[in-house]
């Protein structure tokens, strides 16, 4: 069955009026993953590879292109948010973008010499099992940070919180250890499309004592620099054989990350992301034992 | 608020949030003109998403720019270093 559906999607791929049809179903399937990702706060394209990859037969590696491009516009359109202007960490970001790029670059080295689809699935579907676990702990967590006023040192930072009213100060504890983090997200990020914040994310909210918003918001920051060698890589490989479905991808991402965004404003998301917790565990699983579609 | 000043904050932020909503559309034209069947739509996608990578190397060259007129070198180091990395991804297939 699946090797119809793939070998429907090839036939349709070689036409022209069709792949307007598969385009626009991409843009559907863009805006629901913008959409669930900003209620939920992950990238939308660790929903939309495995829409492309399992759902409708695109090749893994061209799914990953096509995440990577959601990525870099996830990315810009919170980078250049007023409200997020506060909260990203530049001096931070600048030193941990040294280590994601350089895992992004050494990750699309890795596909040009040693990695095979099977394995990028593999990798994906242990980071779609990453980012469930992440969520099911984080289901009735609220985002603490210390209000006391402390020494910030370098790498340190303060912002206004709302829910305090007043300004907080974080210091940062353990930075080769977040250095290690980036990295291994620059490699995880090219190889399989996500954007890296599954990685980076925990790491600086857990290990280095950045608080959650201003880990979310310095990640959404970078992975959208990391992105770029990935999606250079992805493209000199050949895999972005369809530019027009990464077109159609971001262009329903940015418009999902808006809807997702008002509508997370008004409502209350933890049955949501119990089950999209639950769904990306499956899929991730699913990826491990079994692979994707081809 | 943040503690890295202003001299380090994305101050590109309105041109690149315009420079996104042009990129957007552009992509939105690409794929009207690709249905239509006009030849150029897919030079206009490629266009469209050329400018959309073109947004993060452009955050990191203002980040650099602003870091070197801050004195702030260890940043600058930092950005030139993104750059040269990003550089070296662009020039990879032919090396």
């Amino acid at each position: 069955m699946l090797e119809h559906r793939v070998s429907s999607v090839e036939h349709l791929l070689d036409r022209a009026e069709p792949l307007m049809l598969f385009a626009l179903i991409v843009m559907i399937t863009g805006v629901a993953a913008g959409t669930i990702g900003a209620m939920l706060g992950v990238g939308g394209a660790v929903l939309i590879i495995p829409m492309l990859n399992l759902g409708l037969g695109v090749p893994m590696f061209g799914a990953a292109a096509v995440g990577l491009f959601t990525v870099i516009g996830t990315s810009t359109s919170v980078a250049t948010a007023p409200a997020a202007r506060d909260l990203i960490n530049v001096r931070l970001a600048l030193v941990l973008l040294v280590a994601s790029v350089a895992g992004a670059l050494t990750g699309v080295h890795a596909i040009k010499y040693f990695i095979s689809e099977r394995t990028a699935e593999i990798i994906f579907g242990a980071a779609a099992v990453m980012v469930a676990t992440v969520m099911f702990r984080r289901l009735d967590r609220r985002n603490v940070t210390r209000g006391d006023a402390i020494d910030i040192g370098r790498f340190g930072g303060r912002f206004y919180e709302r829910e305090s009213g007043g300004v907080v100060s974080y210091r940062i504890r353990r930075l080769p250890l977040a250095a290690t983090a980036s990295f291994t997200a620059g490699v995880v990020s090219s190889i399989t499309g996500v954007g890296g914040g599954t990685v980076i994310v925990p790491a600086l909210n857990t290990w280095c004592g950045v608080p959650m918003r201003a880990a979310a918001t310095t990640s959404a920051f970078m992975i959208g620099i990391t992105a770029v060698p990935g999606v250079i890589g992805h493209y000199q490989l050949g895999h972005l054989t369809t530019p027009n479905l990464a077109a159609a991808a971001v262009l329903g991402v940015l418009a999902g990350a808006r809807v997702g965004l008002w509508v997370s404003q008004r409502t209350r998301s933890r049955a949501l992301k119990l089950l999209m917790a639950s769904l990306l565990a499956l899929v991730g699983l699913r990826y491990l034992v079994l692979g994707g579609p081809s | 608020m943040s503690q890295d000043g202003p001299a380090l904050r994305t101050s590109l932020a309105a041109p690149l949030r315009h420079m996104l909503t042009v990129g957007a559309v552009v992509l939105a034209s690409g794929l009207a003109l690709d249905s239509a069947q006009v030849p150029i739509g897919s030079i206009v996608v490629t266009v469209g998403l050329a400018m959309l990578v073109a947004l993060p190397v452009m955050i990191v060259i203002d980040l650099f720019a602003r870091a070197i007129r801050a004195g702030d070198w260890r940043s600058a180091i930092a950005t030139a270093t993104v750059m040269a990395l990003m550089l070296l991804s662009a020039l990879w297939k032919s090396g």
